[in-house]
C-alpha cells in the first residue's frame, strides 16, 4: 500500500493536466470569492440579514467545477491512454490503486482549497465592508472568528469531498467527458437551478444531494442566502458536510467494485 | 523445463463472440515463444487474461502456478508490454518509469538503467508523447524490464517498427530468452518472428491450432520439396512423376517436385543421363509454414505437429 501510495504521488506530481486543474481550483476559489464580494451591494431595507461569511466564500461555485476536473483526470486519463492496464499489471489488488488515488487526491486538494478559501475570504470581507456590509447592521467578521474558521475549513473539506466524488464517478464511467458532465450535473446544476424548483423539492435537494455540504459555509441561520435568497437551514452545517462525504465514500466504494469486477 | 505461463481450458466470451475458446497452452522458460494468429484471433485477450486484466468465463490462466492478481510486487515477476501508447503523453519517459518503479519498491535508479538498456537515455527527460513509434516501443520494453522479471509477456512489440527497430527487438528478445527468461510474444505477422521465436503457439478464432517448435513446423510445412534446373524439363518431369511424386513446372527450365527426397532425385536424373544444372531442396519460410498450417486447420481443429505434448 505504501508503495502504491508513493507511486500515485509520483504520478500526480508529474501529471501536468491535473496540476493545472488544481491550480485553477485555487485561483477560482480565491478569485471569484473576492470578485463576487466586490459586486455585492447591501439592501438597506433589510439590514443585517445577509450571511457575510458565506458571501466571502462564493468562489466555491466555480472552484467545484475545476476540482471535478482534478478528481476525474486522476483516473479517466489512465483509462483514456490505456495506462490503467500498466497500473494494474504493476499492482496487486485494485482497491489499493483507488484508495491510493483517493488519499493522494485529498492530500493535494485540501491544502490548496484551504489556502485559496482563506486567501479569498480576507479581501472579500473588506470589499463587502466597502459595499455597505458594515457595522452596525453587520458585525465585522475576521478570519479568526470560530464561525469563519468553520466555514473556511469546511469549504476546503467540501471541495475535497467533491474531488473524491469525481474520482468515484470517473472510476465507474471511465471517460473524462462523461465524468465531468456527471460531476457538474450532480454538483453544480442543483446549485444553479435550486431557485427554480418547488420549495419542498429544493429543500430535499439541500438535504440529500452533495449540495448539502454547502451548509458548512453558513453561519447557521440561512443555508444558501448568497445563491437563492431563501431563509432557513434544511440541514445543519456539519451534517451537511457529512452528507457530501457520504456521497464521496459511496461513489468511491462503487468505483472500487467496478474496478475490481469489470475487465479493463 | 516446467511451464511458467500456462492456461487450461481458458475461455472468454464478449457477448456472443467467443474470443478465447478452451485454450490450453504452456509457455516454457529459456526460449522465445511466439504467439501467433490473425488479427482478432484472441491473442490480446489471452494476454489480458494472463495478466488478470480480464476475468475468464471458464478455465484458468496461471503465472508460476498462481493467478496473476495474487502476485506481490508483480513487476518483479512479470514484465508486460500491452500497448506502447499507454502512458500520459505529457509525462517524461523517466517520470513514467519512476512511478512504475515506485509502485513495486524498485529504486528509481533502475529507471535510468533500463533507459540505457533500450537506448533512450538521451531522451529520458523529454515528454513521452512526442516519441516516435519506435521510441514508444522501446519505452514499453524498458517498462517491462524495470523489475528485472523472469517472465515477459509482450503484445505485438514489433508493430509499427522500422526494419532497424525490428532487428533491435529480435536481438533483445533473443538475449532475454538466452538469460533464461520466459519470453511470450504475440504477433499477427509471422515473418517478424522468423529468426526470433523458438517455439510457436498458433491460435485462430480463439482456439489452439498448433503448439509446436519452429523447426518442426518448418520441416513439416516444407515437406520433401526439391527444385531442379535442367534443360531437359520434359524428360525430368516424366521421370519424377513416374516415382509417384507431384511434379510441377516452375519455370522455363526448372521443375519442382514434392514427395521425393533430394538424393533420390539426383540419383534418378544422373542414371538417366538427364542434364542437371542445379538441385536444391527448399525449405518453407515461417510465413509459408503458417499459411500451410492455417490452411490445414481451416476447420479450426487443433493439430499437434510432433510436439511432445499432445494438444486437445
Amino acid at each position: 500500500m505504501t508503495r502504491t501510495l508513493h507511486s500515485e504521488w509520483t504520478k500526480l506530481r508529474t501529471q501536468r493536466g491535473t496540476l493545472v486543474a488544481l491550480l485553477a481550483t485555487g485561483v477560482l476559489m480565491a478569485g471569484f470569492s473576492a470578485f463576487f464580494a466586490s459586486e455585492q451591494q447591501t439592501d438597506t431595507r433589510f439590514p443585517g440579514d445577509d450571511d457575510v461569511i458565506q458571501m466571502g466564500l462564493m468562489g466555491v461555485a466555480f472552484a467545484e467545477l475545476a476540482v471535478v476536473v482534478v478528481g476525474a483526470s486522476l483516473i479517466t486519463s489512465e483509462f483514456a491512454t490505456g495506462m490503467m492496464r500498466t497500473t494494474l499489471t504493476a499492482t496487486q489488488g485494485r482497491a489499493r490503486v483507488l484508495a491510493s488515488k483517493a488519499i493522494v487526491l485529498c492530500i493535494v486538494v485540501f491544502p490548496v482549497a484551504l489556502v485559496a478559501a482563506a486567501v479569498g475570504f480576507v479581501p472579500a470581507q473588506s470589499l463587502l465592508r466597502a459595499n455597505g456590509y458594515a457595522p452596525p447592521a453587520y458585525a465585522e467578521v475576521s478570519l479568526t472568528d470560530p464561525t469563519a474558521i468553520r466555514a473556511v475549513v469546511g469549504t476546503a473539506l467540501l471541495l475535497t469531498a467533491y474531488a473524491v466524488i469525481a474520482l468515484g464517478l470517473g472510476t465507474i464511467l471511465r471517460h473524462s467527458g462523461a465524468t465531468i458532465a456527471a460531476g457538474v450535473g450532480v454538483l453544480f446544476l442543483p446549485l444553479l437551478f435550486l431557485g427554480t424548483f418547488p420549495a419542498t423539492f429544493a429543500r430535499r435537494m439541500e438535504q440529500l444531494t452533495p449540495l448539502a455540504g454547502m451548509a458548512i459555509q453558513s453561519r447557521g441561520d440561512r443555508m444558501l442566502s448568497a445563491f437563492d435568497g431563501r431563509a432557513g437551514m434544511p440541514i445543519q452545517p456539519w451534517q451537511g458536510l457529512a452528507v457530501a462525504f457520504a456521497w464521496a465514500l459511496g461513489l468511491l466504494v462503487l468505483g472500487g467494485l467496478a474496478l475490481r469486477y469489470r475487465d479493463v | 523445463m516446467e511451464a511458467v505461463v500456462e492456461t487450461s481450458g481458458l475461455t472468454k466470451r464478449f457477448g456472443r463472440t467467443v474470443a478465447v475458446d478452451d485454450l490450453s497452452i504452456a509457455v516454457r522458460p529459456g526460449v522465445v515463444t511466439g504467439f501467433v494468429g490473425p488479427n482478432g484471433a484472441g491473442k490480446t485477450t489471452t494476454m489480458h487474461l494472463l495478466l488478470g486484466l480480464a476475468t475468464p468465463d471458464a478455465g484458468e490462466a496461471l503465472v508460476r502456478g498462481r493467478p496473476f492478481r495474487t502476485i506481490e510486487r508483480p513487476l518483479t515477476v512479470v514484465g508486460a508490454l500491452l500497448d506502447a501508447r499507454a502512458f500520459h503523453p505529457s509525462r517524461s519517459a523517466r517520470s513514467h518509469l519512476c512511478w512504475l518503479a515506485r509502485s513495486n519498491g524498485i529504486p528509481p535508479g533502475r529507471a535510468d538503467e533500463v533507459l540505457r538498456l533500450v537506448g533512450l537515455s538521451k531522451v529520458a527527460r523529454r515528454r513521452a508523447g512526442a516519441f516516435s513509434t519506435g521510441m514508444r516501443q522501446r519505452l514499453g520494453i524498458a517498462a517491462a524490464l524495470l523489475g528485472d522479471p523472469p517472465i515477459l509477456i509482450l503484445d505485438e512489440p514489433t508493430i509499427g517498427l522500422d526494419p532497424e527497430g525490428i532487428q533491435w527487438m529480435r536481438e533483445t528478445l533473443r538475449g532475454l530468452a538466452a538469460e533464461g527468461r520466459t519470453v511470450f510474444v504475440s504477433s499477427h505477422h509471422m515473418g517478424e518472428l522468423e529468426d526470433t521465436a523458438d517455439h510457436l503457439v498458433v491460435i485462430g478464432r480463439g482456439r489452439l491450432l498448433a503448439d509446436v517448435s519452429v523447426s518442426e513446423l518448418i520441416e513439416r510445412a516444407s515437406g520433401e520439396r526439391v527444385e531442379i534446373r535442367t534443360p531437359d524439363t520434359q524428360e525430368a518431369m516424366a521421370l519424377l512423376a513416374s516415382t509417384g511424386a507431384t511434379v510441377v513446372s516452375s519455370g522455363r527450365d526448372s521443375v519442382e517436385a514434392h514427395g521425393i527426397a533430394a538424393h533420390r532425385v539426383a540419383e534418378l536424373l544422373v542414371s538417366r543421363r538427364i542434364r542437371l544444372e542445379e538441385l536444391r531442396s527448399s525449405r518453407a519460410s515461417l510465413e509459408e509454414a503458417y499459411f500451410w498450417l492455417t490452411r490445414d486447420a481451416a476447420d479450426h481443429s487443433a493439430v499437434s505437429v510432433g510436439a511432445e505434448r499432445s494438444v486437445a
